[in-house]
């Protein structure tokens, strides 16, 4: 028998925004722009120029000299200020010339397009903003305990390009609990999302195959006592930090993983991430160093099966949920606040919203697959120490 | 805007409850027992103690997974029958 047409579910593709998120948008660690030398960064559908002046500050502007469309990030720094390669004007991190080294008199129209600039526990970050305000005071990015103290690690740091596809696909990862099991090899237990406001939080909690394999119960339900327990919120639409307890044996590893992206256009990105870890008392530097490369290297491993996924499947904006998914179309409603106009947000995108997704035949199902592989002398998949996306 | 067909939308089965604990009122549904969503309206911590205690602590509502109070209403609610299972 032959479904009728109507009965077939149809995907509605939609179109990417035009526009891009409004937000903080991290670069990338602070020491790559603070070698008093102009970068560019491919960003928001241009070209910026970002270089850290003699004053510390690290500044962004448009890359484009406004006076013959020279390329700033080819220039150099000079003082506070960056040097057009073409003519020598100087611009400042305000937007404005600062001086035109051969004429006495700088044009009253001599601005160009600033990027607010912020640096947080060694992480640079650029407002963007479709209309053009200045960050609000309470929009802004936590400072780490300890960060500054010394009590973790330095940040390993890798950068992941990606065409062909909209970011707001990493985003939809915080809802998806069953991608976890799928892409990440890892058994949530716990899974449940809060939004409010321009925040985003997932809670979980989950084991690995090899536990699950053993057969031994899980405590499906519980945030507490399992392998690993994650808290990641999106501080806005791209800079989520997912603070882990990892637990082998006797010994809890805390760690936070920053997974973060810019837009280059409306349909690629930039996709990064990095780990930093709690110094444990006893353990040299070396060793936390070695620790940290070895959690990220798997990490990594996970993030690129993500971006496979991703590179493969079509834009939908009318997924079919089944009961045991998560709250998809939620987060998308959350999500929308960063691309309409500040007046346009509706009341539902940032009041609070809570989901707890049910794991019980999830985990029950996948705990009995890798029994039965088990038994079965198979190899089991291994898992990735790192939720969240 | 597109709205999720299995959850709290105009017209689906969402039910009110109330805190004992303050004056907020939530829209709960459940699909299965341990399967919850809730939708808050206006300010949380204007309305409810316990976000309010935690903001003032410092915290952004969104870091707290849950008010304790709401959740134990919520248990009620669904013991006495007030929510079903949708």
């Amino acid at each position: 028998m032959t479904a009728v047409a109507s009965d077939i579910r149809q995907i509605e593709a939609g179109t990417a925004p035009e526009r891009y998120a409004r937000g903080w948008h991290c670069l990338g660690l602070v020491s790559t722009f603070a070698d008093g030398k102009p970068h560019a960064v491919e960003a928001f559908g241009g070209k910026l120029v970002v270089w850290q002046g003699a004053d510390g500050a690290v500044k962004c502007l448009d890359a484009y000299c406004r006076h013959m469309g020279g390329d700033l990030s080819m220039g150099e720094v000079d003082g506070d200020n960056v040097a057009c390669p073409f003519h020598g004007w100087r611009w400042g991190g305000d937007g404005k010339c600062a001086d035109i080294p051969y004429a006495k008199r700088i044009p009253p129209r001599a601005r160009t397009k600033s990027w607010p600039t912020l640096e947080r526990n060694g992480h640079l970050f650029v407002w963007n903003d479709h209309e053009g305000n200045p960050p609000p005071d309470d929009v802004t990015i936590p400072e780490f305990a300890g960060y500054a103290s010394g009590e973790w690690t330095d940040w390993t740091w890798d950068v992941v390009p990606v065409n062909g596809i909209h970011c707001r696909e990493v985003v939809d990862n915080m809802v998806d609990m069953a991608h976890f099991y799928y892409i990440h090899k890892g058994l949530p237990t716990y899974f449940k999302n809060v939004f409010e406001g321009p925040l985003c939080t997932q809670y979980y909690a989950g084991t690995t195959p090899e536990h699950a394999a053993t057969g031994a119960p899980i405590a499906i339900g519980q945030y507490e006592g399992q392998t690993t327990q994650s808290e990641a919120t999106y501080y806005g639409p791209s800079y989520l930090v997912d603070k882990l307890w990892d637990n082998y044996g006797e010994m809890t590893i805390e760690s936070i993983l920053i997974t973060c992206h810019y837009p280059v256009s409306p349909s690629s990105f930039v996709l990064m991430y990095g780990m930093i870890v709690k110094r444990i008392p006893g353990l040299d530097d070396e060793t936390m160093a070695k620790v940290a490369r070895k959690m990220t290297k798997l990490i990594g491993a996970g993030f690129l099966e993500d971006v496979k996924i991703w590179q493969h499947k079509t834009r939908i904006e009318n997924p079919l949920l089944c009961e045991a998914d998560g709250p998809v179309y939620q987060l998308r409603r959350w999500y929308e606040q960063f691309y309409v106009d500040v007046d346009e947000i509706l009341p539902e995108m940032v009041e609070r919203f809570e989901f707890e997704v049910d794991a019980t035949k999830a985990v029950t199902a996948w705990q009995e697959q890798l029994v039965a592989l088990k038994a079965a002398g198979k190899p089991l998949p291994s898992a990735m120490p790192a939720p969240a996306v | 805007m597109r709205v999720d067909e299995r959850d709290i939308a105009p017209g689906s089965e969402a039910t009110e409850v109330a805190c004992r604990r303050c004056a907020t009122t939530v829209l709960v549904r459940k699909n299965s027992a341990a399967q919850t969503s809730v939708q808050w309206r206006g300010d949380s911590a204007a309305t409810c103690t316990e976000l309010a205690e935690r903001r003032a602590a410092g915290l952004h509502p969104a870091l707290v997974p849950k008010c304790e109070s709401l959740t134990a209403s919520i248990d009620e609610a669904v013991a006495d029958g007030r929510v079903t299972i949708t």
